[in-house]
């Protein structure tokens, strides 16, 4: 048995330094016993954090870590797991990391073999830390954690999911995430924590249904450590679960006798959509001569209304509530509506077993400055969540002749008030919708109104948002044509079937731009 | 009119300025109100209608304002002239849009009323009622009979007769038309022009029509000629002015104008419309730009673009990296600034620079206006916060003046300051405000605890709880006995007197005499030279 001490001074040697004798730090004397090794290190007691590392082949290389917290002077024992081959090295200080990657400087040189002295190695941009646990393409977000967010994970859109994730239709819920293989023939196992449990599902890429789903506080991943371990995750299961939106991940490293010697974590964050406007928000229907067709009672004109929308509750819904007169309280109004149609593999803000409320669409009449103080904004600032809100709000003031200026003014302060009740609760993309323009038939047209209104879009396209964790991205339904059918005009304001259709698929593209 | 607590403060810190004159499109009248009635006064303050009214629209349109004799009254509205006149003989009720609580308002000389229950009726601007004409414009609707569709006018007058199995409205000279099954294009003559073969019409222009073919889209001329293939899914409008629109095949968007060019050369996941002359382009997670001739002047190689209209062709924010910077359209890797910036945004014909907490303007050559070492905090909102050429500007917590151009009027000296006009801005030092030149030195001392603008060469000051009224050298001239007061315009100023614990308002000439009673508990006085009025007081009518 070979067997060999090096002091903290030799280590840093490593570091191409060179120092005084090592002699004060050593191990002393090593036994080995049927399936377990004592070995007892002989260090000053002005040495701290002793950790000491094993390996077995030389010419392999591939240290472990095999004792942490050593005693100086005491003895360490532990399980037969260390070849009573190995060799030894007992370090002090080992938790130093002078480039400040969050990784021990024992641990890259012995370990990982990263530069203690750099903190990205391979100057990929990712950190040597990141580089263990790799969240990709999404969302690594730690805010909720206390701690900062990474630069890398600012230039990220996110947890949220690109197009198409499923190879099929676009799966807002999931997330790509790649745990790096180990270190070959280190002996250690990896392993996930989910807080809560049971509300992750891990999904093989490209594929929609869940092939793992775990609902211990921590299970082993399966598979090759020594192969990376790619699965999306989608967070879905909405029951009895509207306030907790988030799951923290960790990906936890153990040795061979089951002593944790890495942990990495991050907040998974679930979207939830909250959109906030006026009745074109929950598409309202009128025709030109001024029948309105909301709330619908039937189906009209190639408008299904058990195969599109319901802009409100159903009358069995309607029931359920309680009183008929609900159905003209503006509190019940609004129903998530056509929307929905685009983005129905995402979360809704206020969603409840009834299926209607008033938490997630807007209101008729509603103006710009007055949405954020009426529309429940709050239900996005409850807990952390990546929260995506459609704000199209803005044809009341402007068929009510107000100027371009004080819309924006308006529209911008409403923003800024949304992102403020979404401070410290993840991130949050907000869609800025532009107004569509009037048909000149429509009763309350006229050309001034017309130019604030599409002043206004300019303003809308042009947006920024310099928030930390806050992103814009825009929807144009600018030149969205006006409906007829069978010879029945739309009202020139809001649209029928094809036009909220339209829209729908706007906004749908516009929420997966702005996630990227 | 509802808003934020900030734009309320904004609008506040509006209401000050110095311009005497009349405003081009001031109200001819304004509002006195008392006990929920609502009355007019001129701008002079001499009252025109009495008290009457229960409700009333927020704004004149060309020269007439709704207003509502019972808020518990259907058909009890009315429009009156500058001169407080009414219009109608009988009464109407208001529908330009019930749903959105739209108020009548005039447009074309022409507004649109309920005179019997559901019943439409359009009103000249001399009150005269034209039955039956209830839309605004002239462009012939669709119109079913008995199954068919026709075209009528505004009058409900047939225009083309109802031979169509299906009909939308004309768009300039042209209408869908449905024969058959069949979409095609007819003239205002009714004939077609484009011949009913198509299973749906798209967006359309004088030029060309997108029709749909076995479920594709393809676009064609209106001899029927495929100026593209029928190849998309979908199509919309990208910018009608410029004939531009965006089509979408294979989850892929291509650019096409109305004559089937396609500028893009191969389709991206996305395009949008940045500016009318800016297209902005995306493929899988970077943008470019196209500008107003359809050529790519900035690659797509970066997060995110903005450009804004005016400064189109002169320079392009991009971010790349996480920071903003500002390149030159069409000028490859040349960039005006550097790549260092959190946030890029137009600020009145400049750019605004913002890195850790510091401001810094920028011209679209990159010339710096207001350098960063000014050490700027926060500048004025150029569409609200410039009140006669001038904002706040605040530097390391000291406040001064900015212009349009951006350059420091007033260094960042004081706590605070006001709105500058007539010469002098309102500045606060150790708690109390003076008035002080653009060169910094106190023309009237500070000592007191608020001033406002100078108007007509007097401002209002208060000093303690009361307001009173100071000449340019700071000479009382109205005695310190108001609880509130405004700007003097035409020789009136609103002032407020608390009574009983109520406030109400009235006016007072320049010698501090009262012309209007101080009994109102409202009173609509002009903000500024082109800005909307101010209501000093409580709204206690209904506004529609």
């Amino acid at each position: 048995m070979n067997s060999r001490g090096i002091g903290r001074l030799a280590f840093i040697c490593l570091l191409g330094c060179t120092g005084p004798a090592m002699a004060e730090l050593s191990i002393r004397s090593i036994q080995s016993a049927s399936n377990q090794v004592e070995i007892v290190g002989a260090a000053s007691a002005t040495h701290t954090n002793l950790e000491i590392f094993a390996r077995t082949n030389l010419l392999e290389g591939g240290w472990i870590p095999v004792a942490s917290l050593v005693p100086a002077g005491g003895t360490s024992v532990w399980d037969s797991t260390v070849s009573a081959t190995s060799t030894f090295y007992l370090v002090s200080d080992a938790n130093l990391d002078s480039d400040g990657d969050g990784l021990p400087n024992a641990r890259e040189i012995l370990v990982l073999h990263t530069d203690p002295a750099k903190a990205d190695t391979d100057g990929d941009g990712i950190g040597d830390a990141d580089e263990l646990v790799d969240v990709v393409a999404y969302e690594a977000w730690r805010g909720a954690e206390g701690t900062s967010v990474a630069p890398a994970e600012e230039e990220t859109p996110g947890f949220l999911v690109t197009a198409n994730a499923d190879g099929g239709a676009s799966d807002p819920r999931e997330a790509r995430l790649v745990f790096k293989a180990l270190p070959a023939g280190c002996g250690w196992t990896r392993h996930i924590r989910c807080t809560p449990a049971g509300k992750l599902e891990f999904r093989y890429t490209n594929e929609s249904a869940a092939a793992w789903v775990p609902t211990n506080s921590e299970v082993e991943i399966p598979g090759d450590a020594g192969a990376d371990f790619i699965r999306d995750v989608a967070m879905y299961q909405a029951s009895g679960w509207g306030t907790n939106n988030s799951v923290r991940l960790e990906y936890v490293v153990r040795d061979q006798i089951g002593r944790v010697v890495w942990t990495d974590a991050v907040r998974l964050l679930r979207p939830v959509v909250l959109a906030l406007g006026d009745s074109m928000t929950y598409g309202f229907m009128r025709a030109s001569n001024g029948t309105r067709f909301t709330p619908p009672t039937s189906d009209y004109l190639g408008w299904s209304l058990a195969a599109n929308w319901s802009a409100y509750p159903n009358a069995d819904q309607w029931t359920a509530v309680g009183s008929a007169n609900m159905q003209y309280d503006i509190r019940y109004q609004g129903f998530r509506g056509y929307l929905n149609t685009n983005l129905s593999g995402f979360y809704w803000a206020g969603e409840n077993p009834l299926g209607h409320g008033p938490y997630h669409m807007g209101y008729n009449g509603a103006y710009i400055g007055r949405v954020p103080v009426r529309a429940p904004v709050a239900t996005i600032g409850n807990a952390p969540c990546y929260a995506i809100v459609l704000f199209f709000a803005g044809l009341n003031d402007a068929v009510n002749s107000h100027s371009a200026a004080t819309m924006y003014a308006d529209w911008n302060a409403a923003v800024q008030s949304i992102l403020s009740t979404r401070s410290g609760k993840g991130k949050t993309l907000v869609v800025g919708v532009t107004l569509p323009r009037m048909a000149t038939y429509y009763s309350g047209y006229s050309s001034a109104k017309q130019a604030e209104l599409v002043a206004l879009n300019g303003f809308i396209r042009t947006y920024s948002i310099a928030a930390a964790n806050a992103r814009y991205a825009y929807a144009d339904i600018e030149n969205v044509p006006h409906d007829s059918i069978s010879g029945v005009a739309d009202d020139g304001l809001h649209y029928f079937y094809p036009g909220y259709g339209t829209i729908a698929g706007i906004l749908a593209t516009a929420v997966r731009n702005g996630l990227h | 009119m509802n808003r934020p607590l900030l734009l309320l403060l904004l609008g506040l810190a509006l209401s000050w300025p110095s311009c005497p004159a009349v405003a081009a499109d001031a109200p001819p009248l304004f509002r006195v109100a008392r006990d929920g009635r609502l009355g007019f006064v001129s701008p002079a303050g001499r009252i025109v209608v009495p008290l009457r009214y229960e409700g009333a629209a927020r704004a004149w349109t060309e020269g007439r304002l709704w207003v509502v004799g019972s808020v518990t009254q259907t058909f009890s509205g009315n429009f009156i002239d500058g001169q407080g006149r009414e219009l109608l003989q009988h009464p109407a009720a208001q529908f330009a849009d019930d749903v959105l609580r739209v108020p009548p308002d005039f447009w074309n000389g022409k507004a649109i009323v309920e005179i019997e229950p559901g019943v439409k009726a359009s009103v000249d601007a001399s009150g005269n009622v034209m039955r039956g004409v209830s839309r605004r414009d002239n462009t012939p609707m669709p119109h079913a009979v008995n199954g068919r569709v026709g075209f009528v006018d505004p009058a409900g007058r047939e225009i083309l007769p109802a031979r169509f199995s299906d009909a939308r409205p004309f768009d300039g000279d042209f209408a869908p038309a449905q024969s058959n099954g069949a979409w095609g294009l007819v003239d205002r003559k009714g004939e077609w022009t484009l011949p009913p073969e198509y299973e749906d019409i798209g967006p359309f222009g004088p030029r060309s029509a997108w029709v749909r073919r076995d479920g594709k889209w393809g676009l064609v001329d209106h001899s029927g000629k495929a100026l593209s293939p029928f190849a998309y899914g979908s199509v919309l409008w990208l910018s009608p002015s410029r004939g531009l629109f965006k089509a979408r095949r294979d989850g892929m968007e291509e650019l096409l104008t109305d004559t089937g060019e396609s500028p893009l050369s191969v389709p991206v996941p996305s395009i949008d419309r940045l500016t009318d002359r800016s297209i902005v382009f995306r493929t899988e997670d970077r943008e470019g730009l196209y500008d107003a001739d359809l050529r790519r002047v900035v690659p797509a190689r970066h997060e995110k673009i903005l450009c804004w209209e005016g400064l189109e062709g002169q320079g392009v924010a991009v971010r790349s990296g996480g920071k903003w910077g500002l390149v030159r359209p069409g000028g490859g890797d040349e960039f005006l600034l550097p790549f260092e910036h959190d946030l890029l945004q137009k600020w009145n014909g400049l750019i605004e620079a913002r890195k850790g907490g510091q401001i810094a303007l920028f011209d679209a050559a990159g010339k710096a206006r207001l350098p960063w070492d000014a050490g700027a905090t926060e500048i004025p909102n150029p569409l609200l916060g410039m009140v006669n050429g001038f904002g706040k500007l605040v530097c390391q917590g000291k406040a001064g003046l900015i212009d349009g151009e951006g350059a420091v009027r007033l260094p960042c000296l004081f706590e605070d300051v006001g709105i500058f006009s007539d010469g002098l801005v309102p500045a606060r030092q150790d708690g109390k405000w003076g008035y002080v030149a653009l060169d910094g030195a106190w023309a009237i001392e500070p000592r007191f605890d608020e001033a406002r603008p100078f108007s007509e060469g007097l401002a209002a000051v208060r000093s303690g709880q009361l307001f009173g009224l100071i000449d340019a050298a700071g000479n009382t001239v109205v005695p310190f006995r108001f609880a509130d007061a405004g700007l003097a315009r035409q020789g009136r100023i609103p002032v407020a007197l608390d009574e009983a614990g109520s406030r109400r308002w009235g006016l007072v000439d320049l010698a501090g005499d009262v012309t209007l009673p101080i009994e109102y508990d409202a009173l609509e006085w002009i903000d500024s030279g082109s800005a909307p009025t101010r209501i000093h007081g409580t709204v206690s009518w209904v506004e529609y």
